[in-house]
């Protein structure tokens, strides 16, 4: 089988894809079943993947085409995230979570690993009322139930004062 | 248009990983969906023990205690912490530090409630001991027959006599041993 040989996808809307066999191996789920019933020239259905998020998954797959420490490269927590993958994610938020969505579907730990770490970058040093500013989130807690997530779990702990 | 509110929860434990436990528990107080999605970071691994006149109360232990999975232990906890009962237990650490010295509970936890965490604790699969007490012949055959899925022995601390032949059966169980600083009695008989 040649490393060279293309693959066609289909997206939610029914959209096709040309992609080379290399690019849609980064995809474990799309590798897998590739090499369970091989490649019958017919197109893969992507139904829940949409045109232009697969278009932007392909994008980072492109991307990331040679590298050599793909399945390893955001496995440490602490490391910098690159400028190219940075610049990346400066999507917006529905976009962000459309594609973490797609990633964890398709089964592509880095770039899981890239937008998760992304949003924890949004969510990091705030309080709970920057959070829900952030994300648009209104508090459903009732007075008693805040209080009692405070009395669980705040306070008495030094890792949480 | 898709909102954070829409990702599974697994995916909030990825995001999770990657926050400090200050910041979860900023994520818990945002709303209800937040509390259940990111709580259990908050409590799969902890590490108990009193830092500058704090620590984690026994009630706040006993309301999260299904959601610990890895517990660390300090030499300074009375006897209380040790009725708690973790269903999901995988692995427990217990270590000392030299500030402990200083506060009236250290090593005050009586032998007899070790072996009975040991008995209410039969998912442990790791043990890493490290306080200087050593634990009696009781914990080890608590140990040798109740805790099923033991692999992991890591002891520094003292075997007392009438204790060897338990601790030589759990040793022999274990997959992974290692016995660095373990003080066994005179005249052991090494086999």
């Amino acid at each position: 089988m040649s490393a060279h040989s293309q693959i066609l996808l289909t997206s939610s809307e029914g959209t096709e894809f040309i992609i080379d066999r290399d690019i849609a191996d980064k995809s474990m789920l799309l590798k897998c079943m590739l090499e369970d019933i091989g490649e019958i020239g017919q197109a893969v259905p992507l139904p829940n993947v949409s045109g232009p998020i697969l278009t932007k998954v392909i994008e980072y797959c492109t991307h990331h085409r040679d590298d050599p420490n793909f399945l390893s490269a955001n496995d440490d927590v602490a490391a910098e995230i690159d400028e190219w993958d940075l610049e990346y994610c400066k999507v917006d938020q529905g976009t962000l979570y459309e594609l973490i969505l797609a990633a964890n579907y398709l089964d592509i730990k880095p770039l899981m690993d890239l937008t998760c770490k992304t949003v924890a970058n949004m969510i990091k040093a705030k309080s709970p009322e920057e959070i829900r500013k952030t994300f648009n989130i209104t508090n459903d807690f009732t007075p008693e139930e805040e209080d009692q997530v405070r009395r669980e779990n705040g306070k008495g702990s030094r890792r949480l004062s | 248009m898709t909102t954070i509110l829409d990702l599974p929860d697994e995916i909030h434990l990825l995001v999770g990983k990657q926050l400090s436990p200050k910041v979860v528990y900023s994520c818990i107080r945002v709303c209800r969906a937040f509390y259940s999605a990111y709580i259990p970071c908050l409590w799969s691994n902890i590490h108990v023990r009193t830092y500058k006149g704090n620590i984690i109360s026994v009630n706040q232990l006993r309301a999260n205690a299904h959601r610990v999975e890895t517990i660390d232990y300090s030499s300074t906890l009375t006897d209380d912490y040790y009725t708690i009962v973790y269903p999901r237990l995988q692995a427990i650490r217990t270590s000392t530090y030299f500030g402990d010295k200083k506060d009236p509970n250290f090593m005050r936890v009586q032998r007899h409630q070790k072996a009975q965490f040991a008995r209410l604790h039969p998912t442990i699969r790791k043990l890493y001991y490290g306080q200087p007490d050593g634990l009696s012949k009781e914990f080890w055959e608590v140990v040798e027959t109740e805790w099923k899925e033991l692999e992991t022995l890591d002891m520094s601390s003292v075997v007392e006599e009438d204790a060897v032949d338990a601790f030589w059966r759990v040793c022999d169980r274990v997959h992974n041993l290692s016995l660095t600083g373990v003080e066994l009695p005179k005249d052991f008989p090494i086999l």
